[in-house]
């Protein structure tokens, strides 16, 4: 991950896609309840190689899209890709949280844990945001493969979601009107 | 290698404390709530889009919501922003 030191901070630079609609952003777009994986909040790839995938399968609606990059500071946002301990804590996090919800239903999904942790736990423990690896293949579009030697796929797709928009320093556009590829 | 500067025992003592102040009856409120929060997030949606119309939100919504969730999804996002 590329990063950026600002007075003793640490700037993450990371990058979020949207279509591109003409209109200049002034902030990310949050991701709303049925697709926000990791609960409510700006969803960023941490690699400009994912941003890119991620318009040409997934912001294809008027054939082109934009990337917008941003500097986040990393203060209270949970590593869970690169930092053990933290994976740890994120790991006993989910199985305490599921756990917790089968009290309730049976049925229990990863998505009903992290939505009810977004919700009711991570602001009160002031986690202001959480780095995690997405799947290796976009589920939405079966196609795209993140790997050169399958079945191997040695190459991390990871995403950050940041909850709190006090971290997020800067977001300037990046590159606009990408054309979307189709694979 | 983490610079989140977490202290993750002062963090897991606290997420405990939350998560045990959570009987059955509260998961069951968060599960009415999350529910209800996603069927108005549908009809939102389904409202912003340019064809929305009450079949739409019967038939398209609840029968078909699944399969054009993008497109929605797009179109509500840019909308809600322009309105």
């Amino acid at each position: 991950m590329e990063r950026k030191k600002i007075k003793e901070e640490s700037y993450i630079i990371a990058y979020h896609t949207q279509e591109e609609r003409g209109k200049e952003l002034d902030e990310p777009i949050d991701c709303y309840r049925d697709d926000a994986w990791l609960g409510i909040g700006s969803y960023y790839w941490v690699d400009l190689e994912f941003a890119h995938y991620w318009g040409h399968d997934s912001k294809t609606n008027t054939g082109h899209y934009c990337i917008y990059k941003s500097e986040v500071n990393e203060e209270g946002i949970l590593n869970a890709t690169f930092s053990e301990e933290e994976y740890l804590f994120f790991l006993r996090s989910i199985e305490k949280a599921r756990k917790k919800l089968t009290i309730s239903r049976k049925d229990v999904t990863l998505k009903n844990v992290h939505q009810f942790l977004s919700d009711e736990v991570w602001s009160s423990c002031n986690l202001k945001g959480i780095i995690f690896d997405d799947l290796p293949v976009n589920p939405k579009k079966g196609g795209r493969v993140y790997s050169d030697i399958l079945p191997l796929y040695y190459k991390k797709r990871i995403q950050m979601v940041v909850f709190d928009k006090n971290n997020i320093k800067t977001f300037q556009p990046y590159l606009r009107y990408e054309k979307c590829i189709k694979i | 290698m983490s610079n989140s500067k977490l202290d993750l025992k002062k963090l897991e003592a606290r997420f405990d404390e939350i998560l045990e102040s959570f009987d059955k009856e509260k998961i069951d409120a968060w599960f009415r709530f999350n529910e209800e929060q996603l069927r108005n997030e549908a009809i939102l949606k389904g409202k912003y889009l340019k064809t929305f119309s009450i079949d739409m939100e019967k038939s398209h919504l609840v029968n078909d919501y699944k399969a054009s969730v993008e497109e929605i999804e797009e179109e509500y996002e840019w909308l809600k922003m322009a309105s």
